[in-house]
């Protein structure tokens, strides 16, 4: 052959997209505290109101340590070499190559580096009441007012927050925020074969109906079913 | 310049060199990090931590002594074990082992 190279597809000059992991990794935990206040009331009636908070630190997730930063598009000093890329109306996503030379790494595209460097929190207002009936029904209702804050992206692994040099901004709701929950269950024991006698009573005799309920902000659910105790 | 592809190659360590050809001076490893090599992890993917600190302290107290009536109170600290195998899924895409 006289030219090899000839005989080779045309190079692909994308600037090459990099994952990561940070260099300065650092553990990710979270702290949980409480504070909680039973009471047995009359009736068979215990009352429960409690605080539950928590705290993550460290917190891993993926952001775009390659993205220009917000102005370096109108003070990019190339510009004046492209007068047809380089226009006023910017760069948009048909021609986002041509941010490439705005990079902080140039000769990448985006670097999706996993940083320890995200946090969240949680606090909530856990009340609950349960009656407990003789033999072994009860019935309880259970509510939760919480409000859980986070600058963590959406999916940690995949979407990037929007401006990798702010990440207040990305600080709102997390994705699991629940603003409320109610829930319920109950267990009710069935009057037949409680003395558990005969051939069927040893068993029979302790079946119960049990059945729940839960409400949260956008979903309901719920369930009922036999089993035995 | 703009190569035939349309993407801008200065400065020059772009990939591209202006025409359909890969710029000669491009390195596709310019100051990666490198497992097994340069990492301060070694061959890891992360930092191995061996000693976790997680201490946890709770009470239970009945302030009528009647039992009755109860406080509790709890505090906990929680070692989360990151999920690296999302980094390692990506590896083969990086440079060196992208054109494999």
């Amino acid at each position: 052959m006289d030219n090899p190279g000839s005989a080779h597809a045309a190079p692909n000059n994308t600037p090459l997209p990099l994952s990561a992991t940070a260099p300065k990794f650092k553990q990710p935990y979270t702290q949980n505290w409480d504070l909680d206040i039973q009471k047995e009331l009359p009736y068979n009636i215990i009352a429960d109101l409690g605080y539950y908070g928590s705290k993550g630190t460290h917190l891993l997730a993926v952001a775009d340590i390659n993205q220009p930063v917000a102005g370096a598009y109108a003070s990019y000093s190339g510009a004046a070499n492209y007068p047809d890329v380089y226009t006023p109306g910017g760069i948009n996503s048909g021609n986002e190559n041509y941010a490439n030379p705005l990079r902080p790494y140039i000769g990448y595209s985006g670097i999706d580096m996993y940083l320890p460097i995200f946090i969240s929190n949680y606090n909530s207002l856990q009340a609950s009441l349960q009656k407990r009936f003789t033999a072994d029904s009860l019935l309880t209702i259970n509510y939760t007012w919480s409000k859980n804050l986070s600058n963590v992206p959406c999916d940690p692994n995949y979407t990037v927050p929007q401006y990798t040099y702010d990440l207040k901004s990305e600080y709102s709701y997390a994705r699991f925020d629940q603003r409320q929950v109610f829930n319920a269950d109950f267990v009710y024991q069935l009057p037949f074969f409680k003395e558990q006698h005969g051939l069927a009573g040893p068993s029979a005799g302790r079946m119960a109906v049990f059945g729940d309920y839960c409400s949260e902000l956008r979903a309901l659910d719920g369930s009922v079913g036999v089993r035995w105790l | 310049m703009l190569d035939n592809s349309g993407y801008i190659c200065t400065p020059d360590t772009m990939p591209c060199d202006g025409t359909s050809n890969t710029n000669p001076n491009y390195d596709s490893l310019n100051g990666i990090i490198i497992g097994g090599k340069n990492s301060p992890y070694g061959t890891a993917v992360s930092n191995q931590v061996n000693l976790g600190f997680a201490p946890r302290i709770g009470f239970a107290w009945d302030p009528m002594g009647q039992g009755k009536m109860s406080v509790r109170g709890g505090y906990g600290m929680f070692i989360e074990s990151p999920g690296v195998g999302f980094v390692e899924n990506s590896v083969f895409s990086n440079p060196p082992f992208d054109d494999l």
